[in-house]
Order: C-alpha cells, then structure tokens, then sequence
C-alpha cells in the first residue's frame, strides 16, 4: 500500500476508535454534569477539561508512566493481552483522552437546555430515567451531540504531542498525519512532503466539518419542516 | 379519599396543610404564593414532605422524615400544568400515548378530548387550547388514581378558555377519583369543584362544600380583598346583556356572561365596591339596591370599619371610613340600602347535576 495512504488510513482508524470509545464516556458525564447535582461537582467538571488545558506532552508523559510497557497499569493489563504503549491502540487512547473535552463541552450544553419541567412532566406520565432520556434528552440534545462528536473527531486527528510522548512515532504503527508532517520537516528535502500531507490533513478536517454542519442543518430542517407541518 | 396531613419546608417558605380530598372535583384555592402548586409538587411526588403523611383509601404514598416515599412514575398519577408540557419533536400521538403506560389511550377519552382529530399534527402546531385538551387526554390516558390540574387555563386567551373550560365542565364530573384543581379563578372554581380547600401563606384556613369558602370569608386577609358570595337563580337575561338575578324576593342585575334563564348562579360582591345607604337612592348610574340589616361592626385597621349586612340569608361584608361610620350612626339592626354597580360583580354558573350528563 502507498505510504500515504497507509498514514491517512491509520490516521483516520486512530481518530474513528478514539472518539468511539471517547463517545459513550462522554455522553455519561455530558449528561450527569448537565442533569444532577452532587458533591465534587465542580472537581469532576475540571477533570473532565484537563486533557484542554495540560500540556500534551505532560499528557503523554503521566500516559506513559501509568500505561506505558513499565508503568504501574500498563504491566497489569499486559498480562490481559491489552497493550497501549509504542501501539497505535495507545495512539487511539490519547485520541480519545484528548477529545474528550471538546466532545462533552457541547453536549453538556445541549442537554442543559433540554426543560426540566418536561422531565417532571413525564415522570408524573410514568417514564423512568433511562425511557426519558431517550424519548426526551436524546432527541433534543442531538445537534449537540453530532457538534461534539465532530468537535472530537477534529482534535482526535491533528493530535501530536501526547502520541508521540506515549507512543513514540513508528511508522505503519503510530506515525499518524500529524506526526508524519513532523517527519517530514525533519528532512532537508520534505517540504514538498510536508505540504503534501498537511493539505490532507486540512481537507480531512474541512470535510468533517462541513459535513458536520450538513448534518445538524438537515436534521434541524427535518424538525423544522415537521414542526410546520 | 386522598388525604395530606404534612408540613414541607423550602428556604423560607414553610407549608402545613391537612386536608383531604374525596372522589370529586375539589378547587385549591388561593393568593399567588400562597402554596397551592407546593402542595400538588408533593401530592405528585416531585417533592417530599419534611413530616406528615400523603395517603389514597389508606394506602401511605409518602411519610416525612422516613423513606417511605412511593415514586413519582408508580403513583399513577395524571397531572395538566399551567403550560403545555409535550414533547416538541413528537406529534400528539406520540404525546397521548406516552401517558398510556404502555397501553393505549382509549378512543372515548381521544373523543371527548377532541384530540382525535389531531393525532398526526405535531405539537408545535397546537393552539394553546388545543395543546391543553392534549394535556388532559395524556393525563387521562393513564388512567390515574388521582388527576391534578395546576391552573390549566391561567395562561389561555380568552376563547381558548372557553373551550377549555367546557371541557372540563363535561369530563370532570364522570371522572370517580380526586380531582385537584388549583385556581385562582372563583368562576372556574365555581363552574367545575363541589369542594373547595382554600390555602394562604401556605396553610390550608379553610375546606368545604361551603360557598363561604369559595369566598374566603374569615380567613386572615387583606381588607382590600375581602368579598361576600350570594347565592341566587337567573330569572332572565336580556338583550342588553344584563341578568336579572333573584335573591330571595329582591333582584340583582348583573353582566349575564355564560349563565342562562334558569340557572343557580353565584354573584360575587367586593367588600370595597359597596356603597351604604340610608335610604333609597335615586338619580344614580349605579344599578343595584338591595335592602339588607345591619348585622355587625368591627374596625378594620387604623380608619377603616367593616360592616356585616344581612340580606335575606346571605351575609355581606361592606367597608367603610369609620368616620363615615360615625357620622352616619350606622349601628345594628339598622335596616341599609347596598348600591352597587352592575360592572362590579362576578357571576359564575354552579356547577349542577345536569352538567355531569354532557
């Protein structure tokens, strides 16, 4: 397989796992932030935007001590077979870790805005918690969660510090695009290269956006068509 | 027999209400603030009682200070709020069955809902009248122990509440559980509750079948908003658009509204819209003369006297500047004309054993 190709497409297969295993994390905490009151609160709210605000390469660094092949977790689940460190399913964590903010920021959002007074109305009507989330948040706070999961998936691709702390940048293994660019700007004659796979890397993130943002329009036309009917 | 025996606190405002209410229409009446909606958020389980008791035939739905507390979804409860509470994204199908626990909401209630012919629109196409007769079918779909109605028809225009209005009045009465129904409306709750529980500064002061009640009479209000009910038949309504009211062998005219010939009607008269006369007057705008007795004084505040008068069995509060008190040599057993103008009253149809054949 071409070289190129061979990146993008583990790029794209590091981002898409990522953020799958990013999103129902996300949804979790999205909706137990926007809906319930509890001691610590605030804290886990912090912790929550922490993979925003460190520094990647301290990401990498506590990831790689705690799952790196010597770290305290990383040795553990070894014994499992699950194995992070200098493996592109650890590239696919820090993906996922760091595009858990931006994943649950508009979400949370979203179902802040969802009216607890119809969810009082449908627990007196006999729903249960788990019936009304998926008759009343779910559908109501769904370009939320599209936006978040388009947010993610963004921040999953062009992530670099972190991976390439935790995981080192081989190739056909952890050289994603971003770390591929970086490659390439280490070599005297890589600038064709590294224009290259940067205007792939744009054109990935345009396209996700774009096609973000046709997905909510549609889906609020859809309900504003229905609501006209 | 639904029956409250409870106190609650929230921040500052302390409630302590014990009343029960039987199968029927019962109206919980009372001033903004002064507890009602509290009172149904407990009834309803969306909140708990700090101490006391809420209980259906005996069986206890929440007991205050311990973990006896039946949860919201399992008190089978049908509840209309003041605004439409439907689900925006569905259409009123969608929003009906949703009350039906899992079964369907009969075709008789979707019928006499009028709802049946709105079971494909979406929600948000609904009138506000439309989207409460929605309300009501959903509540009813459940076939509730209790149905609650949180001032179902405050945030309606006029012709919506109308509609409203008689549709309660025809489905209330053939509905054999409590039926709360919060107003601040003494029309409303004179057209469409047998019982009234008045609650103010949250307790329950009064309950009963009793007109007085309705009222408010000798419960601790303000003077200002003091009123007397009187009772009477519709002799006939003209086409100027006054009913001539009978009170025993006297005659009250009144804005005839929706009462008609025949009807037993119940005439609100406000203690400070009411005139003292001596005599007989003559040359006035004012409309109404009724002679009555003097029954008794009292002072009301610092320069303000309430005077009772005695009109056939009916007991009417009348303020006065006590000085106008004095100068007149009102004393009791002195026989007094009430002038009053027409535009000054509130009339309301009682609800009658007709009603419940609709």
């Amino acid at each position: 397989m071409n070289e190129t190709a061979e990146i993008v497409l583990l790029t794209l297969r590091v981002a898409a796992v990522g953020v799958g295993c990013a999103l129902p994390v996300g949804l979790v905490l999205s909706y137990v932030l926007a809906r319930y009151s509890f001691p610590g609160k605030s804290l886990v709210s912090a912790l929550t935007m922490l993979p925003i605000v460190l520094p990647p390469v301290v990401t990498g660094l506590v990831l790689l001590d705690l799952l790196g092949p010597r770290g305290v977790l990383g040795e553990f689940l070894a014994g499992f077979g699950i194995v992070f460190g200098f493996r592109w399913t650890g590239a696919a964590l820090v993906a996922g870790l760091v595009a858990l903010p931006l994943i649950i920021r508009p979400m949370r959002l979203a179902f802040e805005t969802v009216d607890p007074k119809l969810h009082e109305a449908l627990a007196v009507a006999g729903l249960g918690r788990f019936r009304r989330l998926i008759v009343l948040d779910l559908p109501m706070a769904w370009p939320g969660i599209v936006a978040g999961l388009v947010l993610g998936f963004a921040k999953a691709l062009g992530e670099f510090g972190a991976t390439i702390t935790f995981v080192a940048n081989i190739p056909g293994e952890t050289r994603t695009l971003s770390l591929a660019v970086f490659t390439a700007l280490q070599r005297l004659d890589g600038t064709e290269m590294v224009w290259f796979l940067a205007s792939i890397s744009i054109a990935i993130s345009v396209i996700a956006v774009v096609a973000s943002e046709a997905i909510v329009e549609r889906m609020n036309g859809a309900r504003r068509r229905a609501q006209n009917a | 027999m639904l029956e409250v025996n409870l106190t609650s606190q929230r921040g500052s405002f302390r409630i302590e209400a014990e009343a029960q209410f039987p199968n029927g229409v019962t109206a919980l009446i009372g001033p903004s603030g002064a507890g009602k909606s509290s009172l149904l958020r407990i009834i309803a389980g969306l909140d708990r009682p700090a101490s006391g008791s809420i209980s259906l035939n005996g069986a206890i739905w929440a007991e205050g200070g311990t973990r006896r507390h039946l949860p919201v979804g399992k008190r089978r409860i049908g509840m209309v709020f003041q605004e439409a509470r439907l689900l925006p994204h569905r259409t009123v199908a969608d929003n009906i069955s949703i009350g039906a626990r899992g079964g369907r909401a009969s075709d008789a209630i979707l019928t006499e809902t009028g709802c049946d012919a709105l079971l494909s629109k979406p929600v948000s196409g609904l009138s506000g009248g439309e989207a409460q007769r929605v309300m009501l079918a959903r509540a009813l779909a459940g076939q509730p122990q209790v149905l609650l109605l949180d001032e179902p028809l405050s945030a309606l225009d006029h012709d919506s509440r109308e509609q409203v209005t008689n549709l309660l009045a025809r489905v209330l009465p053939k509905l054999e559980i409590p039926v709360i129904f919060v107003t601040h409306s003494f029309e409303d709750a004179a057209r469409l509750a047998g019982q009234f529980v008045r609650m103010e500064a949250g307790r329950v002061v009064a309950s009963g079948a009793a007109l007085e009640v309705l009222a408010g009479q000798g419960a601790a209000r303000q003077e200002a908003a003091v009123s007397s009910l009187v009772q009477g038949r519709v002799a006939s309504v003209e086409v100027s658009g006054l009913a001539r009211i009978s009170v025993g062998n006297q005659v009250i005219e009144a804005p005839a509204g929706n009462v008609r010939r025949g009807q037993d009607v119940v005439v609100r008269l406000w203690a400070r819209d009411l005139i003292l006369a001596q005599g007989r007057p003559k040359g006035l705008s004012a409309r109404n003369c009724l002679l009555g007795k003097i029954a008794g004084m009292q002072a009301s505040g610092p320069h303000q006297s309430r005077v009772e008068v005695q009109v056939d069995s009916h007991r009417v509060s009348v303020l006065v500047m006590t000085r106008t008190a004095q100068d007149m040599e009102l004393r009791e057993g002195q026989a007094v004309h009430l002038v009053f103008k027409s535009s000054a009253l509130e009339v309301s149809g009682l609800r009658t054993p007709d009603d419940a054949g609709f």
